[in-house]
């Protein structure tokens, strides 16, 4: 049925995409995003927080397109300073330092932010490719999904939390068991039994998706940073002159070189993006690996050698598609950027999984459409967009946060009109701020929020169908596999933390004696 | 044992608001179609977060036992970050009352301020002028109605 209409759907997500609306926001988003991912601290993950109020008053392709732009120019963003300074503006940039700083210690600074922005863009496009190539056939699979299957994809999702939290498995399904917790705020949907509002109108709806986002990735982060900034942990400068792009020549052989990598980049970080929790913090470092395994020129990695910068930024990038899949094909994020997504979707009253590309096919391919134009823009914004970036990422930290605090409050009010809205963003803001003190993950909490409804709809939607009975878990073969899967995914997370400790223990014990 | 891990404390907390969740979501006792009613969920919920923190009670003092104090250095919670949070809580108090302009400009100038920019210029030019693009950015070009302030009659 998905396939079917395929040239008409294509047509008509073109259409979507194709508007002053749509690629001016999304211009704009890859703006953003390349600027947010520059600046150390920031990231697009929040950068896209604290844009997603702005998607408020847009088409809902302009608004998803938008924040796929902010999304694809923050993986790339975060190159820049790692080319320039030798500090990663995101996670996702940090094995990008390994070979970016050193070819700009040898003056070729604007080679490695070239094959950065060149691989960035060819590991979207492949990753786009990608994208569209596995949703397809997992939407029409999971179109046939019931309540019992939804409620074990749903537990499967928070299993996600296992890898999303590191070294700390227990306070990170500790901050997803709080998003379950603040899920269940507002009026029952089976019985109309009003749960834990304390008598606040307001909270009839339940907690609003947007403020916690915006709360808890963003607000928290602030709140971080200006403990940061005023211990004195102060970022290097970008220099102006070697971010202003002179020649940007690559010879052939030069570019005949990337493909590999970029190849590399595309597969691993598409595959990593796909499975959630893992994300482009992981993918840039398996690429690189993977990629100078494949090198003829395996001695000058870490000396500056180009394929060192192409296939980690493939792979960070890459990740975009990638992540997109478990998100449109069965609703479920797999992280902290998909995760606001999703509340992208929810905010124009749209729900990202399978049902979506039955009731809205033309949104669901604009967004791969969305996904190309993104990273052609990405081309264009790219080179243009690194002085820029720099300027702003050696603004003082204490004028960017005296006005994205602003941004912020404007930003959660707009969204529903109500003070109330901003007050609840501080207040997350603040319980985001003491999650990240004490090492729990706010993202975590976000995703037990998003999955919190689904798991517990479904789940009670399933005992009525098996009259009480918990059996209708096991007994149905989809079901059965996702909770199984789920079970080893956790315990994966849990052996993998406690052999991270245990070699910590070991290293630790070596390095006293 | 000289002092406990930091975590014995987490846990103690995580325990009572575990119990207030359970506590409270017994009380759902509205009738319902499904086996399961409102409480289950919540209550599942509130039992997770209690049996979360009394694992991670156990295990911090197994480790303060074992290894001893583990000393985890926060960065301390300093006169900026506090009088950050409290003009964002009187921002949140006062914008209905003095709408987005004052309040605003207000945060802004206190927020400079205490972050060290002395320079008067800079502390008029930098609140207006962003402020200003705000309003153009949300009032006029994104039609949000921005609170004018009820002190004023608006």
């Amino acid at each position: 049925m998905m396939f079917e209409g395929l040239i008409q759907y294509l047509a008509e997500g073109i259409s979507l995409i194709i508007s002053v609306e749509t690629i001016f926001s999304l211009a704009v988003g890859v703006f953003a995003g390349v600027v947010g991912g520059a600046i150390p601290g920031i990231t697009g993950t929040i950068t896209m927080a604290i844009l997603l109020p702005f998607t408020w008053t847009l088409s809902p392709s302009a608004a998803i397109t938008m924040l796929l732009g902010i999304y694809c120019g923050g993986q790339y963003g975060g190159s820049i300073p790692a080319v320039l300074i030798g500090a990663p503006g995101t996670n996702s940039a940090a094995a990008t330092v390994m070979d970016g700083f050193p070819l700009r210690n040898k003056g070729f600074a604007n080679k490695g932010l070239l094959v950065s922005l060149l691989a960035s863009v060819a590991g979207g496009m492949g990753s786009a490719v990608l994208l569209i190539l596995l949703v397809l056939p997992l939407a029409r699979f999971a179109l046939s999904f019931g309540p019992p299957e939804y409620a074990a994809l749903a537990i499967f999702g928070l299993t996600i939390i296992g890898s999303l939290s590191g070294k700390e498995t227990l306070k990170g399904i500790m901050s997803g068991a709080f998003g379950l917790f603040l899920a269940t705020i507002g009026v029952d949907a089976f019985t109309a039994q009003t749960r834990f509002t304390f008598g606040y109108l307001v909270l009839l709806d339940g907690v609003q998706l947007l403020p916690l986002m915006m709360g808890v990735f963003a607000v928290s982060q602030m709140f971080t940073q200006v403990i940061s900034t005023t211990k004195g942990k102060v970022q290097d400068k970008i220099d102006i002159n070697q971010a202003k792009i002179t020649r940007n020549t690559l010879s052939r052989d030069e570019l005949k070189t990337l493909t590999i990598p970029i190849l590399i980049g595309i597969v691993v970080g598409t595959f990593i993006g796909v499975m959630p929790g893992a994300g482009a913090s992981i993918a840039c470092w398996v690429a690189y690996s993977e990629a100078k395994r494949f090198s003829k020129n395996k001695r000058m990695f870490g000396k500056g050698a180009i394929e060192g910068v192409a296939a980690p930024e493939a792979a960070n990038n890459g990740v975009t598609g990638g992540a997109l899949v478990p998100l449109l094909a069965l609703g479920v994020p797999g992280s902290s950027s998909t995760a606001i997504l999703v509340g992208a979707f929810m905010m124009h009253g749209l729900t990202p999984g399978p049902l979506l590309f039955r009731d809205n096919p033309a949104l669901c391919y604009s967004i791969f459409i969305g996904l190309f134009v993104a990273n052609l823009f990405l081309l264009l914004i790219g080179l243009g967009a690194i002085r820029i970036s720099a300027r702003v990422a050696n603004l003082s930290e204490n004028v960017l946060i005296s006005c994205i605090f602003p941004l912020l409050f404007v930003g959660a009010f707009a969204f529903k009109g109500q003070i109330f809205s901003v007050g609840m963003m501080l207040l997350f803001g603040v319980v985001g701020f003491f999650m990240r003190r004490y090492k729990f993950m706010p993202a975590a909490t976000v995703l037990g929020f998003i999955l919190g409804f689904i798991l517990e709809s479904n789940m009670r939607r399933a005992l009525i169908l098996s009259q009480g009975s918990f059996s209708i878990f096991f007994t149905r073969p989809i079901s059965a596999a996702l909770i199984i899967v789920s079970i080893l995914s956790f315990g994966f997370s849990v052996y993998r933390e406690y052999k991270t400790k245990e070699e910590e223990a070991a290293s630790e014990i070596q390095v006293n004696n | 044992m000289k002092r406990l891990h930091e975590d014995f404390f987490v846990g103690l907390f995580l325990i009572a608001i575990g119990t207030v969740i359970f506590v409270i979501g017994s009380t759902f006792n509205a009738p319902s179609v499904d086996p399961l009613g409102s409480s289950f969920y919540p209550k599942m919920i509130g039992g997770l977060i209690i049996g979360g923190g009394l694992l991670m009670v156990i295990t911090s003092v197994i480790v303060s036992v074992r290894v001893g104090a583990v000393v985890i250095e926060h960065d301390p919670i300093n006169f900026k970050l506090v009088s950050l949070f409290f003009m964002a809580v009187v921002y949140v108090a006062v914008l209905g009352k003095i709408g987005f302009v004052l309040a605003n400009v207000s945060f802004m100038v206190g927020s400079l301020f205490i972050f060290g920019e002395r320079n008067k210029k800079r502390l008029i030019v930098l609140p207006v002028g962003f402020t200003t693009f705000l309003v153009i950015l949300f009032r006029f070009l994104l039609n949000v109605n921005l609170p004018t302030g009820s002190l004023w009659g608006m």
